[in-house]
């Protein structure tokens, strides 16, 4: 009797299947009241320093989207606010009386969350042509730093790079193919110099006593969109 | 070696899935004593899961020669998490299970155990370490017996290959009964064939014997619905519940809601925008994927959806500035996903936003 029982046993150990999927995703919502209300000095703030309101409100949005709660929205938008406010002033300190970009302050907030010093940030600015955006240079340089590149060398290539005007869709390939680099078992300051040689891009000249500092500073006049 | 599969089963999931599962089999048993019986059983299987969250429920009942019955039920849920980021390949784990037996004759059983486990998941292999603590009983008598200790297991999977394999030494009454098992799982067409083999220590002294016990199970599938199944090989006793060994060949018809999905590593490359006059293209590689949507600040962080292209690419007509944009891809109903080697950005809400950098 007992042993029939283990037939049963056996049975429903050995058929089990693996789960399958149903995919099944959810609209996005939009912000609610008590959000709104909750931003709006900070939003009325960020709009009094001119900084980029709608990177503010985004933030926001993709906060409701994932489904976080207002008092967390608050939180990073705040944050978000505070790095943006210490970007717009690196940036215009760069350059004084120029206009600054909403790209260029994202982009460099972002680079300097990453590990960029606002010291490289403002040298971008300074050395790069009249009018440039800098958003995709800046994005490259946080993501250079990201992946292990020393700031200084990450700057300085960068740098040098925008100088030397060399199209943005060219320095956005430069973090990919580090990345490769890397996988194949180079460590980064290498990676970044394979990919500048297999890009065919120049790289910056070697300046004595420098640490990625100080190259080319105040060369420059600055710029952006306004 | 359920638990071990199913943590590969999480792993690839969706987070919102549900599967049922009915099989009907005919089996022949012969027992350690040599006794050999027939029996029909129905076996119905309900898999749930959403978020972190699996549950599954299986009951079976049994008919035997000439005028018996049995039946079972058990109980498995998980909650995986991950306490360090979904970025970071650790992952905490706890799993319960129960379940109970009777028999026409009276004789009943019951089962509970539990387990917690720290996985380091990547998307080929994983490994756990964790400790289990489990339980059971018989009408027969002898109150309840429990064990505890460690496990430890490993998960693979190469194309339509995967497998795993767990060590658990449980101490039962002042005795350790160390025990490992594997598992390798293959899927080829219409074809789902299992194998699996175990080993189990008796301790000397505790009157329970050494076993090692193997087997292999073949499903075939008609269609995404319908599979015919043949099972045979051993199985060892089960020491808490003071149930036998023996040995078994079945076969049956299976049907289902949907054929078991194999897991399968989803390929996400870098998306590439092409300009098309004044309008644009943004192309992402997308392999085994059915929906794919897209989200970023260009969209008010609200899904757009892709429409299918050739050869797994995902295509979105759409005219962007240059610039740099922040984005989710959401696969399946997976969300808020980061294409490997897409730049990335900390979001501020514990995860990550590629960034799509327009020249």
């Amino acid at each position: 009797m007992l042993r029939s029982l283990v037939t049963a046993l056996a049975v429903s150990t050995l058929l089990a299947g693996n789960l399958t999927a149903q995919a099944g995703g959810s609209p996005a919502p939009r912000l609610s009241p008590e959000t709104e209300a909750l931003l709006r000095p900070v939003l009325d703030s960020a709009a009094q320093d001119s900084l980029p309101v709608s990177a503010l409100q985004s933030k926001a949005l993709e906060g409701a989207a994932k489904g976080r709660p207002p008092a967390e929205i608050l939180a990073v938008v705040r944050g978000l606010a505070g790095r943006l406010r210490q970007a717009r002033s690196v940036l215009s300190q760069a350059v004084p009386g120029a206009p600054v970009a909403a790209g260029d302050i994202v982009t460099a907030a972002e680079a300097m969350a990453g590990g960029a010093r606002p010291e490289d940030v403002a040298r971008l600015r300074k050395n790069a042509p009249p009018g440039a955006s800098l958003e995709i240079p800046y994005a490259v340089l946080g993501e250079l730093v990201r992946r292990g590149v020393p700031v200084g060398q990450a700057s300085d290539v960068v740098d040098h790079l925008v100088e030397s005007k060399v199209p943005e869709a060219r320095i956005i390939e430069i973090p990919a193919r580090v990345d490769v680099a890397i996988r194949l078992g180079a460590p980064p300051v290498a990676a970044l110099g394979r990919a500048l040689h297999g890009l065919g891009l120049p790289v910056p000249p070697p300046v004595p006593g420098s640490k990625g500092r100080g190259r080319g500073r105040g060369r420059g006049r600055g710029g952006g969109r306004g | 070696m359920l638990l071990a599969m199913l943590l590969l089963g999480v792993l690839s999931a969706p987070a919102h899935a549900q599967r049922w599962d009915v099989q009907a089999v005919g089996s022949q048993v012969r027992f350690d004593n040599n006794a050999t019986r027939g029996s029909f059983s129905l076996v119905p299987r309900v898999e749930y899961q959403r978020g972190p969250a699996y549950a599954s429920v299986t009951g079976l009942v049994t008919a035997f020669q000439p005028s018996e019955w049995a039946g079972q039920g058990s109980g498995t849920g998980s909650l995986l998490f991950a306490p360090a980021g979904v970025s970071s390949p650790l992952r905490l784990e706890f799993v319960g299970v129960a379940s109970g037996t009777v028999h026409s004759g009276g004789f009943r059983t019951g089962s509970t155990r539990g387990e917690v486990r720290v996985h380091l998941a990547g998307s080929y292999a994983g490994a756990w370490l964790g400790g289990v603590a489990t339980t059971g009983w018989t009408s027969s008598g002898g109150g309840l017996v429990s064990g505890v200790g460690p496990t430890a297991g490993a998960w693979g999977r190469y194309g339509r290959v995967r497998g795993s394999t767990t060590f658990t030494p449980l101490r039962i009454d002042g005795y350790w009964f160390p025990e490992w098992d594997a598992q390798v799982a293959l899927t080829a067409g219409p074809l789902d064939l299992t194998g699996y083999a175990g080993w189990r220590h008796g301790a000397f002294g505790s009157g329970i014997d050494t076993e090692s016990w193997g087997g292999a199970s073949a499903s075939f599938w008609l269609n995404d619905r319908v599979a015919f199944t043949v099972a045979g090989g051993s199985y060892p006793a089960e020491i808490l519940q003071g149930l036998p060994s023996g040995r078994y060949l079945t076969a049956g018809i299976r049907i289902a809601s949907h054929r078991p999905a194999v897991p399968r590593t989803r390929r996400i490359g870098r998306p590439v925008y092409e300009v098309h006059g004044s309008s644009g293209r943004l192309h992402f590689h997308v392999s085994h994927a059915t929906r794919v949507a897209i989200v970023g600040d260009w969209t008010g962080w609200q899904p757009i959806p892709l429409r299918r292209g050739p050869n797994g690419s995902w295509i979105l007509d759409v005219a962007l500035d240059s610039g740099v944009y922040r984005f989710n891809l959401v696969v399946d109903g997976k969300r808020w996903i980061v294409p490997e080697g897409v730049p990335s950005v900390d979001n501020g809400y514990g995860g990550k936003n590629g960034l799509l950098i327009v020249p």
